[in-house]
């Protein structure tokens, strides 16, 4: 079954629109990047859920996930992909479009 | 989500990491020189006894640091910032730049036409201690908008207004130095209280992750 075009809630991206990952990526965009500690504290998210929506975001391009040192200490920082941003913007452009419909 | 609640994001995101409570010590720091540096100008003279708080302000800012390293980061994170925000504390240290060196500038004329008899701070004249207060007011208002913690514009009334309130304790000879030493001494203390206090429930509010799994 094709999505109905004339539905504006086809064209929301479930990637992004599940609220945990929404969470994630409006946090990844305001930034430039961030790492998982962060991330965690800001989300509310376990370990285990975090690395679950990460992992999923960055099969679909949307985030990179950097894994290097602070001084002796690795630190993993997760960023946005142009890909991830231009995703999110369309995503709250057509939620946006999807609301004033409901609305009119 | 508007772009405004995406600014706002941004801007609560740059006081979490930033805003913990810490700066608030330096500042502090910097106030008790002010406040102790007067009472000490007598025995060491005016150049050294400013000149003995450089190390120890110097020893403060790495302490800080490695507080910051050690014990902040692990609970709250890093954060890479975007451009904007770079611009803006580029514009921040650049404002700071002019404020300091205007600052020193109009110390150094003060001191001067103190020296050459053409401006008598122990007379009728009130203008260098509003001068002074202006600069501070001025140096922790823009500190305050660009770093997006409103505290800081407390912190420069409160300051600002330091000079004056210190030049009525003296000429009631309720104070020696034109009163620094009590107002500056006191501004340090709740700064320094209110830091420390800021940094307890900052530390409160982001515990060490229990998780073996580092950031």
């Amino acid at each position: 079954m094709s999505p109905d075009n004339t539905d504006p809630l086809s064209s929301i991206d479930p990637v992004i629109h599940a609220p945990a990952r929404l969470r994630l990526m409006t946090q990844l965009y305001v930034v430039e990047s961030a790492d998982a500690t962060f991330l965690l504290n800001e989300t509310g998210l376990t370990w285990g859920n975090l690395a679950t929506h990460l992992r999923k975001l960055e099969e679909h391009g949307y985030v990179s996930i950097d894994k290097g040192y602070a001084g002796r200490r690795p630190r993993t920082m997760i960023s946005l992909t142009d890909q991830g941003r231009s995703a999110f913007q369309t995503y709250r452009t057509s939620m946006q479009a999807a609301l004033d419909q409901l609305h009119d | 989500m508007s772009d405004r609640d995406l600014r706002d994001l941004e801007r609560r995101t740059f006081r979490t990491v930033t805003d913990d409570g810490l700066w608030d010590v330096l500042i502090a720091g910097v106030l008790s020189m002010l406040a102790i540096a007067p009472l000490l100008s007598e025995s060491l003279g005016d150049l050294w006894s400013s000149a003995i708080f450089v190390p120890i302000l110097l020893a403060t800012y790495l302490i800080i640091r490695a507080v910051r390293r050690r014990v902040v980061i692990p609970r709250v994170g890093t954060v890479r910032f975007g451009d904007d925000r770079k611009r803006r504390l580029r514009r921040f240290s650049l404002a700071m730049l002019v404020v300091n060196v205007v600052a020193v500038l109009l110390g150094l004329a003060a001191a001067m036409a103190v020296k050459r008899d053409w401006l008598d701070l122990g007379g009728g004249g009130i203008g260098y201690p509003i001068t002074l207060g202006i600069v501070i007011l001025v140096a922790f208002s823009v500190g305050a908008h660009m770093t997006s913690i409103p505290r800081y514009y407390l912190y420069g009334l409160m300051l600002a207004v330091a000079p004056l309130v210190g030049e009525w304790l003296w000429r009631h000879d309720l104070s020696s130095h034109h009163g620094y030493p009590i107002v500056f001494g006191a501004g340090a203390a709740i700064i320094f209280v209110t830091g420390l206090a800021r940094f307890g429930a900052h530390l409160r509010a982001h515990p060490l992750p229990q998780d073996p799994v580092r950031g």
